[in-house]
């Protein structure tokens, strides 16, 4: 079989036009990267656990007159603008108002973080049937050693959800985050929700607020 | 001479395009106004417009849909919470006499709330149904009664569910634009991803369009091979 030169560029421009064709669908639909496969983390800080001195705040920046925080039990966390907190019991849920996003904060099992860690994934395998945990890694939160898991999931109204969890050894006990974005709907959202779970500051033991 | 050639016959051709419209005289146009030019209106900006009032008629009833939903949430809820009170008022009167009967008329564990310790707030399954339909219900509720939790564990089930929450944009194919809440965030978002739908397809049609005219120009060549 004799290989023209008329069919050699033929088929040199049909796999150019695919190649050009690949590369502009990956870059509007895959290219942003964090949208479907959540794995950027570019804004919580790479985890060294001995880097726990600074454990919590002796005062809150929630405490007095600021309402871009809500304050809970020995914690407070930002409300991003568009945004809106709402305080039920011990859980703080942010939620926002366009419904694609929301981020709860609550008490989590007192003891050690793996213990937490594995209450917090128990919880979401039993509300969540196709979870896909994608990372875990140790962070710090308000200088307080914490887990972070990352993953996607599809809730019961069958939104495809992005979401990362974190639980938090603070001064007053074990706290849990989770953080849940649609996927595809803002991508920013996934820098929202990083940015708003490391706003949390934790509040001194009593004892070590008085010295 | 052959320049001179060049130099006559682009007089010639100037002068034969300009005959008619010296012929013409002056044009009419000339010295009046010049009539403002229709505003120059943004296509894109017309599409979203478009697509906004259809989303809208879409979102609509989706929105109709959602509020039913909440409320028949919400009367479940309170008579969830109704009947938790009632459960309470009975798991308090347990110490009584009330309570040695209720214990000794129903089986034993079929009624864990009401077999209850007095010095409980809430029955451990009231508790659980209630969070059940926390679970359901919109978070963004401020009516919404302020339990306290003595166990963490039920902080860490409501702070798992919490994605419950949230609805899927997507219905049908169609992509619903967020609310203009985050007007930034949003309406950049969607339009962008309409344009590189509209970008993708395109270069599909096109790379379809080449192959087959590819196709067709191979077969022609081959036929006009074979007949010659």
């Amino acid at each position: 079989m004799i290989i023209s030169r008329q069919s050699l560029i033929l088929a040199a421009v049909i796999l150019g036009a695919l190649i050009l064709e690949a590369v502009i669908l990956w870059w509007f639909f895959g290219g942003s990267g964090s949208d479907d496969n959540p794995t950027s983390r570019d804004s919580l800080p790479e985890a060294r656990l001995e880097e726990t001195a600074g454990c919590g705040s002796i005062s809150l920046a929630g405490g007095e007159g600021n309402s871009s925080f809500v304050r809970g039990s020995h914690y407070a966390i930002e409300v991003p603008a568009a945004w809106e907190g709402d305080l039920d019991g011990s859980v703080v849920t942010l939620t926002k108002r366009n419904g694609r996003a929301t981020l709860s904060i609550g008490r989590a099992r007192p003891g050690e973080l793996s213990g937490a860690l594995d209450d917090l994934r128990d919880s979401l395998r039993r509300t969540y049937p196709r979870l896909e945990v994608t990372r875990v890694e140790p962070i710090l939160i308000d200088g307080c050693p914490a887990r972070w898991i990352l993953g996607r999931a599809a809730n019961r109204r069958g939104a495809r959800l992005s979401f990362e969890g974190v639980v938090v050894s603070a001064p007053t006990g074990n706290f849990v985050m989770a953080g849940f974005r649609e996927r595809g709907a803002e991508p920013q959202l996934d820098f929202e929700l990083s940015r708003t779970i490391r706003s949390v500051e934790f509040l001194v033991a009593d004892a070590r607020a008085r010295s | 001479m052959k320049g001179f050639a060049w130099v006559l016959g682009s007089f010639l051709l100037l002068s034969l395009a300009s005959a008619p419209a010296l012929a013409a005289g002056p044009l009419d146009g000339i010295g009046k106004a010049i009539p403002k030019a229709p505003p120059i209106t943004n296509p894109v900006e017309e599409t979203t417009k478009k697509v906004k009032e259809v989303v809208d008629e879409v979102s609509k009833p989706v929105e109709e849909t959602t509020k039913k939903v909440k409320e028949v949430v919400d009367q479940v809820a309170k008579a969830t919470d109704e009947v938790a009170k009632a459960t309470e008022e009975v798991a308090k009167g347990g110490g009584g006499t009330a309570g040695n009967a209720t214990g000794a008329s129903q089986p034993s564990g079929s009624t864990p709330a009401a077999a209850a310790p007095s010095g409980s707030k809430v029955a451990p399954k009231a508790v659980g149904s209630r969070t059940g339909v926390a679970r359901a219900s919109n978070r963004r509720g401020k009516a919404r009664s302020r339990s306290t939790r003595e166990n963490p564990e039920q902080d860490v089930d409501e702070v798992a569910a919490a994605g419950n929450t949230i609805e899927p944009a997507r219905v049908k194919g169609t992509q619903i634009i967020a609310p203009a809440t985050d007007e930034d965030a949003a309406g950049g978002s969607d339009l962008s991803r309409t344009g590189a739908q509209i970008l993708g397809w395109l270069v599909v049609a096109s790379w379809l369009l080449g192959i087959g005219s590819a196709l067709v120009w191979r077969a022609r060549t081959r036929v006009g091979a074979i007949s010659s």
